[in-house]
């Protein structure tokens, strides 16, 4: 399967097939390291721990195909996650909070949209300055503690279990689809790879940029929210560092999955296998018996390794 | 030096890509000397000069300096040598004071290795003093003007014992006090001894400040004669007259002419745009032919709503119309093929088939979701017409060669249905094959009942294939020939060179 803006490569994008091999690489060699690594058991862990990560990077990925960066999907998430606990502990009306949470996250998202398009503020300082503001936010709210909540639908989206298979996994999966679908065969889809490809070229050809930028940080900030409720679910408690860490690692999850950080290439699958090799990697050197630090240090490296390859092999 | 001479170039050759920018071409210069070098756009004057200056480096040729073969590797030392360049567009740091953009990347330093400011500025200083400058030298060059900038652009040409300065179209951007200013300060440089080359294409003031002048066209030498002994419709013609192939027969444009399509009136923008009023018809082809920065581009770039102008109107079919972007412009059924083909043109990166429905691919969706056979159909059918050759539609547009990526340009807007297609200079950069084939587009474009507007430097592809041509100058359009019948380049260059201080048809 290959997507037509991804046949001949100008830009700068990893290849997806390649990258796949790297992940059946690594599973196998985990697999061999560990005995316990390839049960069925330890796959659900994996997956639910990079489900949330997976969905927030669903965002980030049109945004980067756009040729622009997210920097506040971990605030937004994080903030979220923080609204839905608290109110669920005052007034347990769980699902009513849980539509204001997803509100809220697409709320922060059209604002950096706006600022970004009609002030014409820098994107990156946009969203950086919104990940700093809500980190602030979300102590303001939450006091500075994490939030715990043992009611069984505020547990639902993240503890259930559908023939086995965690709710949380489903639900990225389905997200994959869905978002693969929209990218391929919509016209929204399409005007992003546009704008990603040349965005004055986009624009000389009618096409609204700016209503389209809007609409990306509009769900990223929609996605973000929803990663953020789902994380909280999972873990019965909002905390107050959730996401801090989100930013940094969808883009290189998305980047590993060979979307151009110059944007207009890469295929939206593809940040899944990227979050999947991170997630491979962490969960791997635990179970070789090495400090979870390493992981860190080793994602840094694959990331690294992983584009200067790829740099080799176009020159 | 017996023969008096401070630079010689002999049998120069430069090509870029498969371009000859400079075919074997001769120039020399006398000490004390303003040498104009003209020629058309592309003629290759401002490539000469760039060798000159050690921007470029030469193919194959000799330069001489002072009777010693020179091959400058970049401009710094060129200026090391004594040859500066005062380029077209000035390349200032606008943050920096005049005194640190003159000594740019030369600052003196101590034996600890930091920067002697004081010493700076006191240099700095001294050469200003050369022309009554001094109190510049601490300003900001965001605060200067123009005129000012180009000053100091020269000053800092002369920071080392210079002996040969090139300006490259010097006063293009200037006001006309600013131009007195300028001609003045070149005569203090020549009565220094200093030797100029002066690329224009205004022949008016070449006769004002050179003694001699030597044309190029097409990459080649002409001929080099005394400012003094020849005329300037002499120079005109050894700039121009090429021989033509392709001209076909006009005597039936009129009748080929149907309605007004498109009006647009009083439009104005600034000094570029001048009250431009005009009619396109369908089934004609109007050229707008101009020097670079003449307004051609800004008239477009206004009517198509990239840039809003200050009044005007524009007409559809005798209903007015407000475009305030390019979306309502594409709404309109207007397509711009735009003058920068890979900045503006096409996405290199996306395949031939979203490049070409990408104006319209609204249309061609259902609910949001893309027909794909319907596409399919539509850009396998265009591949097909305008003869693009690529290995599939999916192939990337990086991947074609220029004319094709320039046909998927064209593509776009017959794919779309444009009524009115504007053309900015089509054919730059692209083979004579396609060149030819893009002409024969046109003109089948405006036979199938389009309005074609053409933008061209390209004086013999605008008598070639336009109906009616309008000559643009300094924002206006300063004439206007209702007919393309037995019109010469001659007659028709001179509305686009001669310097005239006002509008005026």
């Amino acid at each position: 399967m290959t997507q037509a803006t991804t046949t001949h490569r100008v830009g700068g994008a990893l290849n997806q097939a390649r990258m796949l091999l790297v992940l059946i690489a690594l599973v196998a060699i985990f697999s061999v390291s560990s005995p316990y690594f390839l049960n069925m058991k330890n796959v659900f862990a994996i997956g639910l721990t990079i489900s949330v990560i997976g969905i927030v990077c669903i965002g980030q990925s049109m945004i980067l195909l756009t040729g622009a960066f997210d920097l506040s999907v971990g605030g937004i998430a994080g903030l979220s996650g923080m609204i839905v606990a608290i109110l669920t502990k005052d007034n347990g009306n769980y699902w009513t909070w849980f539509i204001l949470g997803l509100a809220v996250g697409t709320a922060i998202g059209l604002v950096n949209g706006l600022l970004i398009t009609k002030l014409k503020i820098n994107a990156l300082i946009t969203t950086l300055s919104m990940m700093t503001i809500l980190s602030g936010v979300v102590f303001l709210v939450s006091g500075g503690f994490a939030i715990g909540v043992n009611m069984a639908a505020f547990r639902f989206l993240g503890t259930t279990r559908v023939a086995s298979v965690p709710l949380p996994i489903i639900l990225l999966i389905v997200m994959y689809a869905l978002f693969y679908v929209v990218l391929r065969f919509t016209v929204f889809g399409r005007s992003i790879y546009s704008i990603g490809g040349n965005a004055e070229a986009a624009r000389l050809s009618g096409i609204n940029v700016d209503r389209i930028r809007i609409l990306t940080y509009t769900l990223s900030g929609l996605l973000s929210g929803f990663g953020g409720i789902v994380l909280a679910s999972r873990l019965g408690s909002a905390q107050v560092d959730a996401g801090t860490q989100y930013p940094i690692n969808s883009i290189a999850a998305c980047v590993l999955g060979g979307i151009s950080i110059a944007g207009g290439e890469g295929v939206i699958w593809g940040s899944l296998i990227g979050v999947a090799i991170v997630g491979v990697l962490q969960s791997g050197l635990i179970m070789v018996g090495m400090p979870s630090y390493y992981q860190w240090i080793a994602t840094g490296i694959v990331l690294l390794a992983a584009v200067y390859l790829d740099q080799l092999r176009k020159s | 030096m017996t023969d008096g001479l401070v630079l010689k170039a002999e049998n120069v050759s430069k090509r870029f890509g498969g371009v000859h920018a400079l075919d074997g071409v001769q120039f020399e210069l006398a000490r004390g000397e303003v040498h104009a070098l003209v020629g058309e756009n592309g003629a290759g004057k401002s490539t000469l000069i760039k060798i000159i200056c050690g921007v470029y480096q030469k193919d194959s040729g000799r330069i001489l300096y002072d009777g010693k073969e020179v091959d400058f590797r970049n401009n710094l030392q060129a200026r090391v040598n004594g040859i500066g360049i005062v380029p077209q567009e000035i390349q200032l740091a606008p943050k920096l004071t005049v005194a640190e953009n003159i000594f740019m990347g030369l600052y003196p330093r101590g034996a600890s290795g930091l920067i002697q400011w004081g010493e700076l500025r006191r240099r700095a200083d001294e050469i200003a003093r050369t022309f009554a400058m001094e109190h510049l030298v601490n300003e900001k060059v965001e605060s200067l003007g123009t005129g000012h900038r180009q000053l100091v652009e020269i000053l800092k040409a002369l920071i080392f014992d210079t002996r040969v300065i090139a300006f490259d179209e010097p006063t293009a951007s200037l006001s006309d006090e600013e131009t007195r200013e300028l001609f003045t300060l070149i005569a203090t440089l020549k009565a220094k001894g200093i030797s100029l080359i002066y690329v224009s294409h205004r022949l008016d003031e070449i006769f004002q400040i050179a003694d001699r002048v030597t044309v190029f066209k097409d990459g080649k030498y002409v001929a080099t004669r005394q400012t003094k002994e020849v005329t300037k419709s002499q120079i005109i013609s050894m700039m121009v007259g090429r021989e033509l192939a392709l001209y076909e027969d006009k005597d039936t444009a009129a009748s080929r002419r149907g309605d007004v399509l498109f009006e647009v009136r009083h439009l104005t923008n600034g000094k570029s745009v001048q009250d431009i009023s005009f009619q396109l018809h369908r089934g004609e082809i109007l050229g707008f032919f101009g020097m670079v920065g003449s307004g051609r581009t800004e008239t477009v770039m206004s009517i198509f709503g990239v840039s809003r102008p200050e009044s005007g109107d524009i007409l559809i079919n005798g209903k007015k119309v407000l475009i305030r972007s390019p979306i309502e412009a594409v709404e309109h059924r207007i397509g711009l093929v735009p003058e920068n083909r890979i900045a503006q043109g096409v996405i290199l990166r996306a395949s031939i088939r979203n490049n070409i429905t990408l104006p319209f691919i609204a249309r061609l969706s259902r609910w949001g979701f893309i027909r794909g056979a319907e596409e399919t159909r539509v850009v396998a059918d265009y591949i097909g017409q305008l003869s693009i050759k690529a290995a599939s539609m999916k192939s990337n547009v990086g991947t074609l060669s220029g004319g094709n990526q320039q046909k998927v340009s064209i593509a776009k807007w017959l794919a779309s249905r444009s009524d009115v297609i504007i053309f900015d200079e089509p054919t730059h950069g692209v083979d004579v094959g396609a060149k030819a084939e893009i002409y024969h587009l046109l003109r089948q474009l405006a036979d199938s009942g389009k309005g074609i507007i053409f933008i061209s430097s390209e004086l013999p592809e605008i008598l070639n294939v336009c109906d009616r041509i309008f000559v643009y100058r300094n924002g206006c359009i300063a004439m206007r020939f209702e007919e393309n019948k037995g019109l010469t380049e001659e007659t028709v260059i001179k509305y686009a060179i001669s310097k005239v201080e006002a509008c005026t048809e």
